[in-house]
């Protein structure tokens, strides 16, 4: 076991709170909205975006407004659950977009995380926050950078994730290469936004342990002349198996993109047994982007504490464009098959 | 605490009484203030109530032990007087006389109370000092409850929200109001009711619809534009727009799925598919109710803030309804009869009486499965109302929630609606007093003419575990073989099951005489299940067949199944067998019945080839693909020969399995296989 969880806090399309953002998935009420923005066939693109937030606040701003509530939830609770002093400065662990992206500026994580501090209000220590780039497997970078702060004396480290398509001109970049789900190209993804953290730590009144993280790479994503069959994805999944027994519940990322879906189906064929409940939680809040390890995890973690997990073991995956994957599970030790999900 | 012998809570404050009686007469009038001309100014009128009925309610929830009890009372009479000053600025007729003199009449007695609770005051005060300083002393906030979630059944929720007061639709009607005569009961299947038009128009009113909000419907519909989605101003406001929408989708697919719940006769119930749908209603449930609670805004700085007003939001929904709605109305009563608290009782009440009743049998059916405890106190004074279809809704509801409250149902055995005292004389079955409840069903056996009635009383007698009620049912079923007239086919039938499901090995025969190739005599054969019907049955499906319909030989041939389990399913397209799908080919069952006959022991009543006992009706109603029609009958079967309610057919599918597990684990060795039941 690397580490308990002491707190979380979410917010996304479905909700302002993990447990609004849990419930409104376990009841699927995905709604992506349509925006006057309109992709290269004219039609209208559709969003699934958080509210509160004003169509003009893009960029940086529009992260810190997602990710401070979050943090703030995130954190509150861990003080519920811990005697921490409520002054304590927390380090934070943000996985963030990869650089590049339209919406991407000079000294993004810095100016973030203070951004977020001064938003929250929180106690936060900026010294010792860190973000990862690597968008969604940067949330396992983020962990395994995390438990390095818990294992140097910190008594509680937030990790999290934050991500928004909600910026036309990220939009038009994924138009441009056809990437917006939509009438007229039916195998993109349906954009969303949202933030989470998890709180970790040592505690008794733990909500369940982080007991894997893992990163490798798909090298075939990387040459074009090779085809994708999911190698590192299986090797991820075969890995964990050995440890933690079957994958009783695995959450993936897949957004709708066929080359994604592929893969993973490939790796599932190959390290599933058939009674493992699968779940696709973008099919409810849209691509999330660099949030969705985050994101799944504090609803997977949330569904356990309402009694409606799937499994003793949550096993999430996450796959970049650029090559990388990664893959987080969670532990809840006091699960009981005694409910139906 | 144990409660001390001489507490001043045993003692009722007469103003507290009084005040309860206030509040309900205050929100009747309340109700009426609908049907006023369009001039009169509902809003200073609904503020001048509101505050009445807040100060009605402070009074009801005091208590003669509180310091400011006598001051309560003084502002809920100030209130009454003002409220009455208000409607009385209005002169417009009849309406609002009959309403002023109402309003006088409660502050009256209101008035009276005081001299009798200044009384009460003066004996206990010795008792409330002692009492006060001990409560201090063992006084504990109460820990906020946990948020949990709906699993098979729906949960009871505390929300962190304000008290609901006096929610009611006051909008003037567009150019019609529902009919104020007393009507039939309506049948909630029956969309063809009229409306009556018999409202007191202002003369100088347009009765047209030139409401504002329609408008802007209307506008809303044809000029759509996301990019003014309320969800996306900035802030508070923003985060609360995008929740109610969230809290929209979740209502509205409660009120659509509540829908296609039902089953009808010819459908199959199947566990796995029923239980998965009806959670998809829970998780809408717990979804829009999880939008009430608190979260961090995005402004920042630890600002924590309170979810949805989702009681307001469901209110809200069921009242904009272009339509008459089903749907919605079942929304507004499960979910506000899921909210803990007395209030979202009696603002599901108000609603209801305000409803159209055509959406009463959908509120019914979300008051059956609503968690809310008090929801059983509120239908037992629903039955005094003056409307038969708010009565029958309730006595239905009690009878769905296993109430068990029988003095409700002694009241209204003389109602003069045959459908009220046919609920009443069912109701009555269940009483755990069982000899003044037959001593009350007792006139209603001997002099009742209404058929309905009667045969309620009957199976009410039965269920008593009184021999009198299948003697009466055999007694009459004898009659109308001489006489046919004297039985209408329905009131034939329900005997006919009935005498199946509860006569003796003597009753065959005349079984056997009833039976005239009609489907559901055919039916009520396979559940009586004596051996000597096989070859009844067997002409029945043998040419030449007098009754040649397909429905009548499938009926009689799922008969003869019941009966006796022969192997005589028809093999599906999956290449499994249907259990209710049927042979009726002659021949075969003839040759079947040749081979097998003298393994059948004509002293034993049989289901499926084996002795009868109730666990064999318990294990079919258990079982996957039954007819829902057929399930009728097995849940009757299971009353009747159990003598108590053990399954109700409205209830979500996990409380019936939970049911018929626990009424298999109680039957132990009670019934005797094979063995005809005993009275």
């Amino acid at each position: 076991m690397i580490a308990d969880v002491i707190g979380l806090g979410a917010r996304g399309p479905l909700g302002l709170s993990t447990l609004q953002l849990t419930l409104g998935v376990r009841a699927h009420k995905k709604e992506p909205r349509s925006l006057r923005q309109r992709d290269r066939f004219g039609q209208e693109i559709g969003i699934c975006f958080v509210g509160g937030l004003h169509p003009s606040l893009h960029g940086r701003r529009r992260l810190e407004a997602l990710a401070a509530p979050a943090l703030t939830e995130a954190v509150m609770d861990a003080r519920a659950r811990t005697e921490v002093a409520d002054d304590y400065a927390i380090p934070i662990v943000l996985a963030l977009p990869s650089p590049g992206r339209p919406d991407d500026e000079d000294e993004l994580g810095d100016k973030l995380i203070a951004g977020i501090r001064e938003h929250s209000g929180l106690a936060i220590d900026v010294g010792r926050s860190m973000v990862v780039r690597r968008d969604q497997p940067g949330f396992a970078h983020a962990l395994l950078l995390g438990a390095e702060i818990l294992a140097g004396g910190a008594p509680l480290v937030a990790v999290g994730g934050v991500d928004s398509y909600f910026h036309p001109e990220v939009l038009t970049w994924l138009d441009s290469t056809y990437r917006l789900a939509s009438l007229k190209a039916v195998k993109g993804f349906i954009p969303g936004e949202g933030a989470a953290f998890i709180v970790l730590g040592r505690s008794k009144n733990k909500l369940a342990s982080l007991t894997r993280v893992d990163i490798a790479e798909e090298k075939s994503d990387l040459d074009e002349d090779e085809p994708n069959i999911g190698l590192a994805l299986t090797a991820l999944l075969a890995q964990a198996s050995e440890r933690l027994g079957d994958h009783g519940w695995v959450i993936n990322d897949c957004n709708g993109e066929r080359h994604r879906r592929t893969e993973f189906d490939l790796a599932g064929l190959r390290t599933l047994v058939y009674d493992t409940h699968v779940d696709s939680w973008v099919d409810d809040l849209g691509d999330v982007g660099a949030a969705s390890g985050a994101l799944f995890s504090a609803i997977a973690i949330k569904l356990w504490q309402l009694e409606c997990g799937h499994a003793k073991n949550a096993v999430i995956t996450l796959a970049s464009e650029l090559g990388d994957r990664g893959l987080v599970a969670w532990q809840n030790e006091a699960f009981s098959e005694g409910h139906p999900s | 605490m144990k409660p001390l012998a001489t507490s001043p809570r045993q003692k009722q404050s007469p103003a507290v009484r009084q005040a309860r009686l206030a509040r309900d007469v205050v929100e009747e009038i309340l109700l009426g203030v609908k049907m006023l001309p369009r001039r009169v100014d509902r809003p200073k009128i609904v503020q001048a109530f509101e505050s009445t009925l807040i100060a009605l309610t402070d009074l009801a929830a005091s208590s003669l032990d509180k310091s400011d009890h006598l001051d309560l009372l003084t502002e809920a009479r100030g209130r009454l007087a003002g409220a009455r000053a208000v409607l009385a600025s209005h002169d417009e007729g009849t309406r609002v006389t009959t309403m002023l003199e109402r309003l006088r009449a409660v502050e009256r007695a209101l008035e009276l109370s005081r001299e009798a609770t200044i009384d009460a005051l003066v004996f206990v005060q010795s008792d409330v000092l002692n009492a006060e300083l001990a409560r201090r002393g063992l006084e504990r906030l109460p820990e906020p409850e946990a948020f949990g979630v709906s699993f098979g059944v729906p949960r009871l929720f505390a929300l962190e929200r304000d008290a609901l007061r006096a929610n009611v639709d006051v909008a003037a009607p567009s150019h019609y109001i529902f009919d104020e005569e007393l009507g039939a009961i309506h049948d909630p299947g029956d969309t063809t009711e009229a409306f009556d038009s018999r409202i007191e128009l202002d003369p100088e009113e347009d009765t047209l619809d030139h409401d504002d909000d329609a408008v802007v419907r209307r506008l809303t519909l044809l000029g759509g534009d996301d990019l003014e989605h309320p969800g996306m101003v900035s802030g508070v406001a923003g985060e609360l727009a995008h929740l109610e929408r969230i809290a929209r989708d979740c209502m509205e697919e409660i009120g659509m799925l509540s829908n296609m719940r039902r089953l009808r006769d010819h459908e199959r119930f199947r566990w796995p598919a029923i239980q998965r749908f009806e959670q998809r209603i829970l998780n809408d449930l717990d979804a829009l109710l999880a939008m009430a609670t608190p979260f961090y805004s995005c402004v920042g700085h630890e600002a924590r803030v309170r979810g949805v007003d989702v009681l307001d939001a469901v209110l809200r929904y069921s009242r904009d309804s272009p339509a008459i709605h089903e749907g919605r109305a079942f929304a507004r009563a499960f979910v506000l009869g899921c909210v803990a608290g007395e209030d979202t009782v009696r603002a599901l009440v108000l609603a209801l009486k305000q409803s159209h009743p055509q959406t009463h049998a959908a509120q019914a059916r979300a008051l059956s499965i609503a968690k809310n405890p008090a929801i059983d106190a509120a239908m037992r004074a629903l039955t005094t109302d003056e409307d038969p279809r708010l009565v029958a809704l309730a006595l239905d509801v009690l009878d769905a929630r296993a109430d068990g409250d029988t003095v409700t149902a002694l009241q209204l055995l003389e109602h003069p609606h045959p459908d009220i005292r046919a609920r009443a004389a069912r109701a009555l079955g269940t009483s755990r007093d069982r000899d003044a409840a037959l001593a009350a069903l007792q006139p209603t056996l001997d002099e009742e003419i209404e058929d309905q009635v009667w045969v309620a009383a009957v199976e009410a007698a039965i269920m008593l575990r009184s021999a009198e009620g299948v003697r009466l049912a055999r007694e009459r079923l004898a009659e109308a073989l001489e006489e046919p007239e004297i039985l209408g086919a329905a009131t034939r039938t329900r005997l006919m099951q009935v005498l199946a499901v509860t006569g003796g090995a003597q009753d065959g025969e005349l079984l056997a005489e009833l039976y005239l190739g009609d489907r559901d005599a055919a039916t009520a054969l396979g559940f009586a299940g004596h051996v000597q019907h096989v070859d009844v049955l067997l002409d029945a499906i043998s040419p030449p067949t007098v009754f040649a319909g397909p429905g009548q030989l499938a009926a009689a041939a799922d008969a003869l199944v019941r009966i006796t389990g022969a192997p005589m399913q028809r093999v599906r397209h999956d290449g499994d067998r249907d259990f209710y799908d049927v042979h009726t080919d002659h021949e075969r069952w003839n040759a079947w019945w040749d081979d097998n006959r003298k393994r059948f022991d004509p002293k034993l009543r049989y289901r499926f080839g084996e002795p009868w006992s109730p666990i064999a009706t318990i294990d079919e109603l258990l079982r996957d693909e039954v007819p829902h029609g057929l399930r009728k009958l097995l849940a009757l079967e299971l009353d009747l020969t159990l003598g108590r309610r053990t399954i109700h057919l409205s209830h979500l599918a996990a409380a019936q399995e939970r049911s018929l597990g626990r009424a298999r684990a109680s039957l132990g060795d009670d019934f005797e296989p094979g063995a005809w039941p005993r009275l």
